[in-house]
């Protein structure tokens, strides 16, 4: 008998919501799964896809922007394009698919109880999949034309870096969603303007003076630190240090959000 | 209150477990639910603060419960009384907005059938989601999973098929599978009953009595007055958002009866008239109580005038096992404009034809006046009556339509 239900007016607090995320993390596992096998289910070359799509779109980027020609500072550009595309890919899919999870779990939510977190989880857990396949497309075409340096171990802090930072962006879009449904067009607004001033098609060093902005862009030293991983394009540290701070506070806001919602959002839908 | 926890004696002696009798397992303690009415909320209320207050709706008020180990009660109402509203509580799902609920144990909420179930995924897929929502491992959901198979009664092709393609008396039998299977101390259940055959219900009710066995306590909301009176030992009441009666089922059967036949019969010593001796007769006038299918019968009740009751009304009613209504009609009493004087004796008999299907229904009576906008006697308790005839695995409902399907 250590299952013990306490429900007053006023959220548990952080700690019992912590524990009890910890406590579920099996139906996220499940969630997850779900998430990834519903995606393909129908199509009949099936998971398939998952690497197909990947790899469609570094054939595209290498003839488009491979005979381009651009000016490029001396960086690797095809390396550079390829390893900025898949983490953005992730991250944008990743943040749209998190700030409706909650709602869009309602059918789930409606009569069973586990922290509301688990839905924003699930989707980026699902995409985690992608992104990895995708990371294996750059490293294998990278290692191919012989740009593959020691620093793709980056990847690894890039790879939690760039997890972290959309899944506190989705804490918080998700919890707001419930109440204000205009934040997922605010969203799809903010990740089609975001995907233009995040250095993945061009170096910060082409937005001269700009560049000084790109701290405030919460993507930019997370998806720089990929670049750096790939191209050996070293990632700017206010950037980094940009991504790092929106990371923590955006975390902390998304757990405050969601541990104080965890038992009312349901009311909202 | 009467909480009988445990009949047997030895029952507690068992299980080295269970927690000190008397110990409710479920304590609601002066709860409330209200909900804010939402209209169409904007990011640009967030910057124009409108002082005004949202208006909100009140689900449940002043909610006092305690519910012990292995106690099955029953949960009766109208809609919109606060039934789901209680057990999305008791669940956890929502928070309430005054007061305090606590569950001690595992709670599995059979509220709604297969909740998280994929219409894409398989039967077995789905099994995997569904019990790991409901808390079970994935290494006790792997354990478990031909004990769910086997009582779900589904073949394997079936299982292995997308659930959008399944009947949902095949959905309910998958989903009531896995909940009864994840081994919890406190079940919630709405309304479940209602869907499936009869031998599947009979199942149902036969695990439920396990699990009850067990020291599982049970929360039943249901419209079925049947269930509620066969199930449970106890049952409370509500009307809007509060408990007006926990007790006995059968006596909250009859609160709850009465509160659907409306006010006016309910104090009973004030009632304008009574009825009494109510009974089924068949054309030669003997008792009955198993009908046959098409079979001519008569409802016939006294009625005890009170007070002087001018031109009463005869309302029949036939409720079927869901409690939903089978048949209903005001009648045209044939010598109309009768008047009875006080104390005054009469018999009304309301003849019918058991055009029904196999089952079980309940035939009640009410006298009314006033044109029949004044209850002035209620038989609540209305007779009991089975419509024998095969069991029919596929069909529902009371109405015998006799379907001819043909694809051409």
């Amino acid at each position: 008998m250590t299952d013990v239900l306490e429900l007053t007016p006023q959220p548990a607090g952080v700690g019992p919501w912590a524990r009890s995320v910890w406590a579920h993390r099996s139906v996220l596992r499940t969630l997850a799964a779900k998430d990834f096998k519903v995606r393909y289910k129908r199509a009949s070359l099936g998971v398939a896809w998952a690497v197909a799509l990947p790899l469609v779109q570094a054939v595209v980027l290498a003839v488009v922007f491979g005979r381009l020609g651009l000016d490029t500072d001396g960086v690797d550009y095809l390396g550079y394009v390829l390893a900025g595309v898949t983490a953005w890919s992730f991250a944008a899919l990743s943040f749209q698919a998190g700030t409706t999870a909650v709602v869009d779990g309602a059918a789930l939510t409606d009569k069973i109880w586990f922290p509301r977190a688990l839905l924003v989880l699930a989707p980026i857990g699902a995409n985690l999949v992608g992104l990895a396949i995708g990371l294996g497309i750059v490293t294998a075409v990278q290692l191919g034309r012989g740009e593959l340096g020691a620093e793709v171990l980056l990847v690894v802090p890039a790879a939690a870096l760039l997890v972290a930072l959309a899944t506190g962006l989705s804490l918080v879009t998700s919890a707001l969603y419930v109440s204000f449904r205009d934040v997922r067009f605010v969203v799809q607004a903010a990740v089609l303007l975001l995907f233009y001033v995040t250095p993945i098609l061009y170096t910060p060093e082409r937005l001269g003076g700009l560049a000084d902005l790109l701290p405030l862009n919460p993507f930019a030293g997370a998806v720089g630190l990929f670049q750096q991983a790939f191209a050996g394009a070293a990632v700017g540290l206010p950037e980094l240090a940009g991504t790092i701070v929106w990371t923590a506070v955006l975390l902390v806001a998304g757990v405050v959000l969601h541990q104080r919602g965890d038992r009312t959002f349901v009311d909202a839908l | 209150m009467s909480a009988v926890v445990a009949t047997d004696p030895l029952d507690g002696l068992l299980d080295p477990t269970i927690p000190p009798a008397g110990e409710p397992v479920i304590e609601a303690l002066g709860v409330a639910k209200r909900y804010t009415r939402v209209t169409s909320r904007s990011l640009l209320s967030l910057v124009s603060r409108s002082g005004r207050k949202a208006p909100t709706l009140t689900a449940v008020e002043g909610l006092d419960l305690r519910i012990g180990r292995g106690e099955t009660v029953g949960v009766l109402g109208h809609n919109g009384a606060g039934k789901t509203t209680l057990l999305r509580l008791l669940a956890g799902v929502t928070a309430p907005s005054a007061g305090r609920v606590r569950v001690a144990g595992r709670i599995a909420p059979l509220i709604s059938i297969g909740v998280g179930f994929h219409p894409e995924l398989s039967g077995r897929e789905n099994i995997v989601v569904n019990g790991s929502v409901l808390g079970l491992s994935r290494e006790r959901l792997a354990e478990l999973t031909p004990a769910i198979v086997a009582f779900s009664g589904l073949a394997d092709d079936v299982l292995d098929a997308p659930v959008k393609l399944y009947s949902s008396g095949m959905l309910l039998r998958l989903a009531f599978a896995v909940a009864v299977h994840t081994d919890p101390d406190v079940m919630l259940v709405d309304e479940l009953l209602a869907v499936g055959d009869l031998a599947f219900q009979q199942r149902c009710l036969a695990r439920m009595a396990e699990l009850r066995a067990r020291g599982v306590t049970v929360v039943l909301v249901s419209h079925s007055v049947f269930t509620i009176r066969e199930v449970c030992d106890r049952a409370i009441v509500l009307s809007a958002g509060r408990v007006v009666f926990d007790g006995p089922a059968e006596e909250a059967v009859r609160v709850h009866q009465k509160l659907l036949g409306g006010d006016a019969a309910e104090a009973g010593s004030e009632a304008a008239a009574v009825l009494s001796d109510r009974a089924v007769v068949d054309a030669g006038g003997a008792l009955v109580g198993d009908l046959v299918p098409g079979g001519r019968y008569r409802l016939r009740a006294t009625l005890t005038a009170r007070r002087e009751l001018v031109d009463p009304h005869v309302m029949f009613t036939a409720y079927a096992e869901d409690g939903a209504i089978a048949y209903q009609m005001l009648s045209a009493v044939r010598r109309r404009h009768r008047t009875l004087a006080p104390d005054e004796r009469a018999t009304v008999e309301v003849g019918f034809t058991a055009a029904l299907r196999p089952g079980t229904y309940q035939l009640t009576l009410q006298v009314l006046g006033d044109e029949g906008r004044q209850v002035l006697a209620h038989d609540v308790d209305g007779a009991v009556v089975r419509v024998a005839g095969p069991a029919e695995p596929d069909v529902s409902g009371p109405v015998p339509l006799r379907l001819g399907v043909t694809l051409r």
